[in-house]
């Protein structure tokens, strides 16, 4: 968690530092490193998550009540083993149908807007990306 | 009036709102293979919902969240002892609201089909589980002394459950339609208007059956207040009245009748439930109350601080919601975003 947020300010500094000198020729390896960062948020976010639920064992409320005291009584392990199969099936089917979009939309490339900005306030990125 | 009774009412006002609204929606859903015959009319179908499906699901969150602050023992039981219907009902809910996400974002035929059958499916598997659930909450299930529900799956599908799964779906399939017919022009409009002039004597009757049903099965005869009789009156009065405005072809007035029929619906299970809030077939002692599965006096007012501020400005903008996308949807291609 600690290091891909440790990255993400990294890539945005160079990105910066890129932008502000307007060096975009001069580093090519980094627009192809780039897209590889798309992951460091989703690992950010799930790491954070683990480390807070392991960190808080073997408590579920801090200091309140263990893991074993909030055990449902009535629900089997059958029942348990029925739902997480059927969640990694659903989600499994969703991370299929996201890639797949993610990746459509990748090749497609950014849509043009509806209302084409006048050339005189075009950022410096979306005009080295017009002539690229 | 306690804060227990505010918050039974007010969980009674958050499903209410919910049927009232997601009851449409999933009405919508069900009827989405059916009501469609090409691409573009599906379109237009899932656009009548597009700005309304998520905010209106938001209730039944907040129910749920409602129930969970205010009567954590309720919440726990039902929770666990209906586990495995509350577990498809989030799966049908997910495949749902992702489809009306991706549906539109692939022109391939069969990427489309594939969302088609998510949003059908999730529609109509809430509009089957929630009204078992509720059902059961108010006929009774085996509940011990300990709070803990000590029947099965099964248990919970007996004939009188599936009888209300099967009105209130079909009610709700009728609410959809009385929606469309207000929301969309042309074929589609036609076409919702026959849905609702076939269903509505089905679902009087199936309805009617439900109450008398319900007042066979539970023990509301030995505990009757004057509302036990207000309240399914006004019910019965206004799916009556949905029919008398189908004949004068009025069909604003017809949704908002079925608006009525379903919210009343609702109240008349929450006013047999009063003061529990699931019903111990196996003795009436050990049935959750709004006293015994409360939380403490302290968290209650606290919610009821922040309920009282939060409550209207939700109401005002999901009103705001409705005011701005209240004109009916035409197929015209480039303007549907679903």
């Amino acid at each position: 968690m600690v290091g891909s947020g440790l990255a993400l300010i990294a890539i945005c500094l160079v990105a910066l530092f890129i932008d502000l000198k307007n060096l975009y020729g001069k580093f090519p390896w980094f627009f192809k490193l780039l897209p590889w960062a798309i992951i460091l948020p989703y690992l950010a976010n799930s790491t954070g998550w683990i480390l807070t639920e392991v960190g808080r064992f073997p408590w579920v409320v801090y200091g309140l009540v263990k893991l074993q005291d909030g055990v449902s009584k009535v629900v089997s392990s059958g029942m348990l083993l029925t739902s997480l199969i059927g969640f990694i099936l659903v989600y499994g089917f969703l991370i299929v149908a996201t890639v797949y979009l993610m990746l459509k939309f990748a090749k497609i490339g950014p849509a043009p807007t509806d209302t084409p900005e006048p050339d005189e306030f075009t950022p410096s990125l979306v005009s080295v990306q017009d002539s690229q | 009036m306690t804060l227990n009774t505010l918050w039974f009412i007010l969980i009674c006002v958050l499903y209410t709102g919910f049927f009232i609204l997601e009851g449409f929606d999933f009405g919508v859903g069900i009827l989405l293979p059916f009501l469609g015959k090409n691409d573009l009319q599906r379109r237009t179908i899932i656009n009548t919902i597009g700005p309304h499906w998520d905010g209106n699901e938001v209730w039944l969150l907040t129910a749920g969240g409602a129930t969970f602050a205010a009567f954590p023992n309720w919440y726990a039981t039902m929770f666990s002892g209906f586990y495995l219907p509350l577990f498809l009902l989030l799966i049908g809910l997910i495949l749902r609201g992702v489809a009306f996400e991706f549906r539109g974002k692939d022109e391939n035929p069969l990427w489309r089909k594939l969302w088609d059958l998510c949003i059908f499916i999730g529609s109509l598997l809430p509009c089957i589980l929630l009204p078992v659930a509720f059902s059961n909450l108010v006929r009774g299930i085996p509940i011990d002394a300990h709070m803990q529900y000590a029947g099965g799956f099964f248990n919970l599908l007996n004939p009188y459950a599936l009888l209300g799964a099967i009105a209130l779906t079909l009610l709700f399939v009728m609410h959809g339609a009385s929606f469309l017919s207000m929301k969309t022009t042309g074929e589609i409009e036609e076409k919702a208007k026959e849905i609702v002039h076939w269903l509505w004597l089905l679902v009087t009757l199936l309805l009617l059956m439900f109450l008398v049903t319900t007042f066979i099965v539970t023990d509301v005869r030995q505990r009757m207040n004057v509302l036990h009789v207000i309240f399914p009156v006004i019910g019965v009065a206004a799916i009556l009245s949905a029919g008398y405005f189908l004949r004068k072809q009025q069909y604003g007035r017809v949704f908002a009748m079925s608006c009525i029929t379903v919210a009343f619906v609702i109240i008349t299970i929450f006013a047999i439930l009063y003061p529990r809030v699931m019903v111990s077939s196996l003795n009436p002692d050990w049935s959750l109350t709004i006293q015994n599965a409360a939380s403490s006096p302290a968290t209650l007012k606290v919610m009821t601080i922040v309920a009282l501020i939060f409550v209207p400005i939700v109401l005002i903008y999901q009103g705001w919601t409705y005011w701005i996308f209240r004109k009916r949807v035409k197929s015209e291609p480039d303007k549907l975003t679903y």
